[in-house]
């Protein structure tokens, strides 16, 4: 009896051996084939500029992901992983020394060394280079090559987001100072793809890099199509003219999952709206008003309306996906009632209150402005929108002038990325892009130590007391967080939903069912 | 008098009048016309199809759409009138200058026409509207900076003939001041062509702010202009056809209209045709 | 001829210049800073003062204009300040597609608005007069995007026929030749018939009739060469259109042309490049505005180059 049941075991044992390595050695080889295939993929406009360090459009992103590798990129749970730098080490706070892959290549075959590293860096912080991210940098005193492998950053004083900046694409100095060479428009990286043809207006051409340190992506090419018509994009999906397709309108997210062709990825880190006050400008210098204010507006319901309940609503800056998400924020109900109690409190009679919400010429802004008039208007409000052009409309908000804004904001990583420079009380325009014009003495001091402190729960908690402040305070609430959606053909198989990065894990690994 | 009556008979014409009568009507009465509050929301309503309740369907936000489009003749019309406005002021005073001095003023004038005649009028109207932020009065501007040219040449080719008839060279033998001529005698003998003119490009501009609200620089979406209500319903032209092809179409009566009308008038006024 | 060309080159010079300073002028109603607004709104007030100093809008404005007719002069039209490339040789690489879809749209609308125009002229107050003359209208009323979107729907979803946007082989431009040159079809079936029209009650005409020629041949041969006059002058002027229209339409359809790269360039604030295009859609104007004044002496002999 006992013998048989071992024998069973065993032979079951042996069976089940044999059946992983032979799915390993499958997957092996699946992994080992040579790219095949072709992935083309509609996306809204055109790419402005390849070159990682400038190009700061999601179109020329898209580009620049899939053909630059960074010394570390952020992951799917918004934290830095390894890329170009296989280790790190951070011997004092103001130090971190990166470990580079040794026989890494750039398109063109030159391998990438510590002094492409320091280049990159030392362009990127150079204000007479002119790039967007030069700010990121300001904490670097100087850049060390310490051998070919191992490049050095000294700090002027310990800055904790730190590693979240080490994801711009390396560029390859000998082409970078090359004047024959404009990198702007013809990048060479070393990610999984190579750019080999850029028909201005009509398509950008990426070839698999069969020696991409991480192994060679599954396709062996990406074609990607501007297509700027959201009606026309979808149509190319649906004939078949394209495989995927960025930007899809939140309206026909429902009947793409419905057509058994067609496929839905959702992902990326969330972006978020808001509805910010000028928290110097009377009424709105009370938080009694910018409370009562935010019960009169009907989060939920404009999320429902304007995003087909796609989203959850939001109700604090920091994102759920990232570690310093406070979930346990005050929380301001849908209630006219409560409104009016606290606009009573504060002395302010709504009839006569006359607000102009204030934002710029997207569908999505331009949308929830309009419903948000109405329900302000239901409470007796004077309410009105104005909508400009977005460079006229940031002019009117940096200099303050206005009531309520509504605005979004992009992909944030570090908590301290978009805290820092929209509440702290030094970062007032033009110094930095606090528009509401908060100002609260304990914020300043819980942001400045966040910044310098290392250890993660330490800052967690200082991030979670800023959080609870900004909740109870309301300079601005977030009305939700919205993710991207991937629009694509059922046929292609192992689609990874995006993360940070949009298209890069899925350009690496998908590929074409036989 | 034969002419107003071949005017009345042909139905072209009738049909032109009474769209443009009935355009005008509308504008002025909209606010008692429009069914519902233009401006009310009942975001549970949206989309909806024409029905009974709702002739032309509800839009995004589920206001009624033919309120909206009753309430926008305004802006229409506004746009419309106003940039014709601005341009025949422009147009008509260089015209008139440049065919009555000839000469030097002449060159100056025609060639200042050249330059703006070069530019395409959507891309110069974009690039002010970018460059200047947008705006009700900056639509304007951008629709009427290259279009007065059309004025100037028209009445300059007119001026010209006129001035070869026997009578305005003799009141300038008289010694007659030249305003006075230009006012009194060569004027309203142009005054026929401008109106037959007028009529055929009074329609221009509301083309012209569609085109601009569908690259997102026209008139802003809650004005519930024509062009900005087609603009921003053409995201749904596949779930919801009626929130683009009735503003859409309001945009097409009228262009018929003005030209219909335009086209009956020339017959009756200008001789020549 | 020849030196009356040459007079019209060298009155397009003066033209050209005014062309340059509109166009500047224009640049100079921004509302705040082009630095700013390439940079985004985190960059450091030093950043922006370096970004200002190699755009040179650090300079005296009369400095700045100056250093931009250089750049045309030299024939680059300066550098563009989103990729660094000379503005130029970039507008050239995108100008064949606009060119190829101009031609079409022309073909499309002399094609159909002139047969159309005279027979409508023929059979005055006719059905098929009245038809034509409801499509022509219709042609030019309806805003250009509705247009080429229900093409799209009708033709590359509900009935594929043609490729839905693309610039791909033949196929791909049917459609948005079709919305971009049905306005200006109407524009020239209206003129044409009216024009045929007044030149058939002109004397010769009467005469030829009365001399007993066939109604065909008094139409065809004595008045449709009188009356496409009036037709090749307002070409000149339609080419500005077809050059508006095709942002929109080079829009809807993807199609990779100048119209859409300026339009781009403008909501990106490339200043250079906006300049730049607007200056060369200037200049192409004019060029085909002398072609067709050039043309007037083949179709009307009268027509002497003094």
């Amino acid at each position: 009896m006992h013998t048989r049941q071992h024998l069973a075991r065993l032979v079951i044992g042996i069976w089940s051996i044999a059946l992983v390595m032979l799915s390993v050695a499958t997957a092996q080889e699946g992994a080992n084939a040579q790219p095949s295939g072709e992935i083309r993929i509609a996306i809204p406009t055109e790419p402005v500029n390849l070159d990682p360090r400038l190009g700061t459009d999601s179109n020329s992103q898209y580009v620049q992901e899939l053909v630059y590798s960074s010394l570390l990129r952020i992951g799917g749970n918004l934290e830095p992983v390894p890329d170009l730098a296989e280790s790190w080490e951070n011997p004092a706070p103001e130090r971190y020394i990166f470990h580079l892959r040794e026989g890494v290549e750039f398109h063109d075959g030159v391998e990438v060394t510590a002094e492409d590293v320091k280049y990159t860096f030392d362009t990127l912080r150079d204000p007479e280079f002119g790039s967007s991210f030069a700010a990121n940098y300001n904490a670097v005193q100087e850049i060390n090559v310490i051998d070919d492998y191992t490049v050095e950053f000294v700090l002027d004083s310990p800055f904790a987001p730190f590693l979240y900046y080490m994801n711009p694409g390396i560029v390859p100095r000998h082409l970078a100072e090359d004047e024959g060479h404009n990198l702007q428009s013809e990048p060479v990286g070393s990610g999984p793809f190579e750019m080999t043809e850029w028909r201005r207006g009509e398509s950008v051409t990426l070839e698999a890099n069969v020696d991409y340190f991480e192994g060679a992506p599954r396709v062996e090419r990406i074609v990607l199509v501007p297509i700027p018509e959201t009606t026309v994009r979808l149509l190319e999906l649906e004939t078949g003219n394209v495989d995927m397709a960025i930007g899809i309108p939140n309206e026909n997210i429902q009947a793409i999952r419905e057509n058994p062709e067609l496929a839905i990825a959702e992902g990326g880190a969330a972006a978020f709206h808001v509805m910010a006050f000028q928290n110097e400008r009377a009424p709105f210098d009370d938080p009694l008003v910018r409370r009562a204010l935010v019960h009169a507006i009907d989060k939920e319901g404009i999320v429902e309306h304007v995003y087909y309940g796609l989203f959850p609503p939001a109700h604090t800056p920091i994102v759920p996906t990232s570690w310093a998400h406070d979930s346990t924020v005050s929380q301001y109900d849908y209630d006219p009632e409560r409104a009016r109690e606290l606009l009573e409190e504060a002395g302010v009679d709504p009839e006569e209150l006359s607000i102009t919400l204030h934002t710029w010429n997207r569908d999505a802004e331009v949308q929830i402005a309009t419903i948000m008039q109405n329900q302000l208007e239901q409470i007796g409000i004077d309410a009105s929108v104005s909508v400009k052009e977005f460079a006229a409309f940031r002019d009117d908000i940096n200099s303050g002038n206005y009531d309520i804004l509504i605005m979004g904001f992009g992909r944030q990583t570090d908590p301290d990325s978009h805290l820092y420079t929209h509440f702290h009380s030094n970062q007032v325009p033009p110094a930095g892009v606090n528009r509401w014009r908060f100002s609260n003495e304990r914020v300043d001091e819980l942001l400045e130590q966040a910044r310098v402190e290392v250890d993660q729960e330490v800052r967690k908690e200082m991030y979670q007391e800023i959080q609870q402040i900004i909740a109870s305070d309301v300079p601005y609430t977030p009305l939700q967080y919205t993710t991207i959606f991937l629009a694509y053909n059922a046929d292609l198989q192992n689609v990874t939903y995006p993360t940070y990065l949009r298209l890069f894990d899925l350009a690496k690994n998908a590929y074409w069912a036989e | 008098m034969a002419r107003w009556k071949r005017f009345i008979r042909n139905p072209a014409a009738v049909a032109g009048t009474l769209i443009c009568l009935g355009l005008i009507v509308v504008a002025i009465f909209a606010p008692a016309i429009a069914p519902y509050p233009p401006d009310q929301m009942l975001l549970g309503n949206r989309h909806l199809p024409p029905s009974p309740g709702h002739w032309m369907g509800t839009d995004f936000f589920g206001r009624d759409i033919l309120s909206r489009i009753i309430i926008g003749s305004r802006i229409t019309v506004a746009v419309g009138l106003i940039a014709l406005l601005a341009q025949a002021a422009i147009g008509i005073p260089l015209g008139l200058a440049a065919g009555y001095f000839k000469g030097r003023i002449d060159m100056v004038i025609m060639r200042l026409t050249d330059i703006f005649m070069s530019f395409p009028t959507i891309l110069l109207a974009l690039a002010i509207m970018a460059v200047s932020g947008g705006g009700f009065w900056n639509l304007i501007l951008a629709l009427s900076i290259t279009s007065w040219t059309s004025f100037s040449r028209l009445v300059r080719s007119q001026v010209l003939t006129l001035t070869e008839r026997d009578f305005v060279q003799s009141s300038h033998a008289l010694g007659a001041r030249d305003l006075r001529t230009i006012f009194r005698q060569i004027l309203p003998n142009c005054i026929p062509i401008i109106i037959v003119h007028a009529t055929l490009v009074v329609a221009v501009p509301i083309l012209a702010e569609s085109s601009l609200s569908f690259l997102g620089l026209g008139l802003p979406p809650e004005t519930s202009s024509w062009g900005a209500m087609a603009a921003t319903g053409r995201a749904y032209i596949r779930e919801a056809w009626w929130s683009v092809t009735f503003p859409g179409l309001a945009i097409a009566v009228v262009v018929l209209g003005t030209n219909l009308l335009g086209d009956a008038l020339r017959d009756v006024l200008d001789p020549k045709m | 001829m020849l030196t009356y060309i040459g007079r019209r080159i060298a009155l397009m010079i003066p033209s050209l210049f005014g062309v340059t300073v509109v166009v500047f002028g224009i640049m100079q109603m921004i509302p705040g800073d082009p630095a700013v607004y390439i940079l985004g709104d985190q960059a450091s007030e030093e950043a922006v003062q370096a970004l200002r100093r190699r755009m040179g809008l650090d300079r005296p404005l009369l400095e700045q204009y100056v250093a931009w007719v250089i750049g045309i002069l030299r024939g680059d039209f300066g550098v563009s300040y989103r990729d660094a490339s000379p503005v130029l040789p970039v507008l050239l690489g995108r100008f064949p597609a606009t060119l190829e879809l101009m031609l079409a749209s022309m073909v499309l609308a002399l094609g159909l608005g002139i047969p159309v125009g005279v027979l409508s002229a023929v059979h005055r107050n006719s059905v098929i007069d009245t038809v034509s003359r409801v499509f022509a209208l219709a042609g030019h009323a309806t805003p250009t995007f509705w247009r080429a979107l229900m093409l799209i729907l009708l033709f590359a979803f509900y009935v594929p026929i043609f490729p839905p946007s693309g610039r791909n082989g033949l196929a791909s431009i049917v459609l948005p030749a079709i919305a971009l040159g049905s306005s200006m079809a109407g524009v020239i079936m209206r003129l044409t018939r009216s024009s045929v029209l007044e030149v058939l009650s002109d004397d010769y005409v009467r005469t030829a009739r009365a001399k007993g020629l066939r109604e065909r041949v008094v139409v065809y041969r004595h008045a449709l060469r009188n009356a496409l006059l009036p037709v090749a002058t307002i070409i000149g002027i339609q080419v500005g259109n077809l050059l508006g229209g095709s942002v929109v339409t080079e829009t809807v359809f993807a199609w990779p042309g100048i119209g859409r790269y300026a339009y781009l360039a403008m909501m990106q604030r490339d200043y250079t490049t906006v300049m730049g295009s607007l200056f060369l859609f200037s200049l192409i104007y004019m060029v085909i505005n002398l072609l067709t004044d050039l043309s007037y002496g083949w179709l009307d002999p009268r027509v002497r180059y003094g």
